[in-house]
């Protein structure tokens, strides 16, 4: 499978136990005691998901009430919300799905048992590639068990410095998995781009080791939100630059959303971000395929390379607008 | 709900000097400017009034007005966090001459990221709110052993300890930390708070923590709550 052929790669973070709607959503509708979330399936049809506890009445506590609808449609086993929120990225253009169930319980056993049935249940929907997402190794070996790798290529997301992730970087070579790995430390988080670049050279030495190839690793020097610190958005953009210079094949990416969290208006934020970030050097992005739309994105990466020089001719642009 | 408004402490008048305006503080607060708040809690103290005062006329009623915003989620986190900071530059110069009129922190506060998590984003939010809340206050950083917590708890004979978890994953050391701080028999001791952003009332409920903060705002309003609730003096 090619995925990126246009110079950029997407991945879709929408499937994930965390992602929460307000209760003031206009998606919220209630009828008679049952109240659910409405959507609109992709063949034009409207749905509902439903709600089984009681939203409150009380306006401002409905205000500071988060349904997070994604663990409720597992919760709820049901599949046309899940399809649909996997099958919505993937028409808009994801080339790797993440798939995170953290969320759905606070003990490893039952993530690992919730990671393996969706995992096996999602590869009943589609042949996309899944990135089997979390920050406990357990649920992240429990999701590749039932990988089916006769549909796609697995991606593990992901290692970092943390001593009881390091097997992932041998498993994904066994596994012939994409391998995510992210700037974290061994015993704390980066704190300036010098750190987020000294952990994942760290991090490449290893893959070295373990002979995983170049073109399946991808570099997440980490995004924190800009609301909680006036340089972050540079932290992440100055080590993304260091990085391309200094590994000028790998993958490199962030949680591009991550930028924007706690601020107002987090498509422009996100879309700012996502720009300037495909400047300072990546070439794949985890991003909200629905608010930032991928083909956009990939016309400006076309483009701007066109720009650079570093698309000779324009032959490459050339190429992509005759198939557009 | 109404709009917040700026609540004028009652009485504010009889505990200034003549013809003193407090107005400009609270605005300065309100809107983060740190070192206008500074200059300007300098000069009330060189003017002899009360450090209490300052603190209760002066600094809260901005402070407070954007708590409240928040918790109505009218302000966002960075503006909540600039305020936080001015609050913080007016008390640095109020808490010396508190402590030498030999006025208490209303606790002791030990604080930190369980074991295995090491997200201090959200956490640091919380220490600068209980700090400017008036808790005498421990951070014990992020990836905190539960050993750790029960050490400086004995240490301190604190009065509350709050534990935050920012993963789904590590929230589970919210329980194990709490039950290892009932095995080394100091439960009744100490009230416990938790946050995170995975964290819920429920979860809180589950594990037996005493208290849940849904953000920075409540995690002190709970803190203040907690504190007024009997528990066994330390020896």
């Amino acid at each position: 499978m090619t995925i990126g052929s246009h110079g950029l790669i997407i991945i879709g973070e929408n499937f994930n136990t965390t992602r929460k709607i307000r209760g003031t959503s206009p998606r919220v509708v209630r009828e008679g005691d049952k109240q659910g979330l409405s959507y609109t399936d992709l063949d034009g049809t409207v749905r509902i998901l439903d709600i089984p506890d009681p939203l409150p009445e009380d306006p401002g506590e409905l205000k500071t009430t988060m349904i997070p609808h994604i663990g409720l449609a597992l919760r709820n086993k049901d599949m046309d919300y899940i399809r649909w929120a996997i099958m919505a990225q993937v028409e808009a253009g994801a080339h790797i799905i993440d798939i995170c169930v953290d969320e759905m319980s606070h003990y490893p056993e039952e993530r690992a048992d919730w990671m393996r049935w969706t995992v096996e249940a999602v590869q009943k929907m589609t042949d996309v590639a899944l990135a089997i997402d979390s920050s406990d190794p357990q649920t992240v070996k429990a999701g590749l068990e039932v990988y089916d790798t006769s549909k796609s290529r697995p991606a593990i997301n992901s290692v970092n410095l943390e001593e009881n992730r390091l097997p992932l970087i041998p498993m994904a070579k066994e596994m012939n998995a994409y391998l995510f790995a992210n700037a974290g430390g061994s015993s704390g988080m980066p704190q300036n781009a010098q750190d987020r670049v000294d952990n994942l050279e760290q991090l490449m030495k290893m893959m070295d080791d373990a002979d995983v190839p170049m073109e399946d690793r991808f570099l997440d020097p980490l995004v924190f939100p800009i609301g909680a610190g006036p340089d972050f958005g540079l932290h992440y953009l100055d080590a993304v630059k260091t990085l391309r210079q200094r590994y000028p094949e790998v993958h490199i990416f962030g949680g591009h959303s991550n930028t924007s969290f706690g601020l107002p208006g987090r498509k422009g934020l996100n879309n700012a971000f996502i720009v300037l970030s495909m400047l300072a050097g990546c070439d794949t992005l985890m991003i909200d395929p629905i608010m930032n739309p991928p083909a956009e994105l990939i016309e400006f990466r076309m483009a701007a390379d066109a720009q650079t020089g570093k698309d000779e001719f324009a032959m490459k642009y050339l190429k992509y607008w005759r198939a557009k | 709900m109404s709009e917040p408004r700026l609540k004028i402490p009652e009485g504010w008048e009889e505990r200034a000097p003549e013809g003193w305006e407090w107005s400009e503080l609270w605005e300065a607060v309100e809107v983060g400017k740190h070192i206008f708040t500074d200059e300007f809690v300098r000069k009330a103290i060189d003017t002899g009034i009360n450090p209490r005062t300052i603190l209760d006329d002066g600094l809260f009623p901005g402070f407070n007005l954007q708590g409240d915003r928040f918790t109505e989620q009218i302000i966002f986190i960075p503006e909540m966090l600039i305020t936080a900071r001015a609050m913080k530059a007016g008390l640095a110069l109020i808490r010396p001459l508190l402590a030498a009129q030999a006025e208490k922190p209303i606790g002791v506060f030990v604080m930190g990221t369980v074991l295995g998590d090491m997200h201090d984003i959200g956490q640091s939010i919380v220490a600068i709110m209980l700090e400017n809340a008036g808790f005498q206050l421990t951070n014990l950083g992020t990836d905190v052993h539960p050993d750790k917590f029960i050490e400086t708890i004995k240490e301190l004979k604190a009065d509350l300890v709050g534990f935050s978890a920012l993963l789904s994953t590590t929230v589970y050391y919210q329980k194990v930390t709490i039950d290892e701080i009932e095995k080394a028999g100091l439960r009744d001791n100490v009230k416990i708070l938790i946050g995170g952003a995975p964290t819920t009332q429920d979860w809180a409920d589950e594990i037996g923590a005493d208290g849940w903060g849904r953000d920075a705002v409540q995690a002190v309003k709970q803190a203040k709550r907690l504190i007024a609730e009997p528990r066994t003096a330390w020896a």
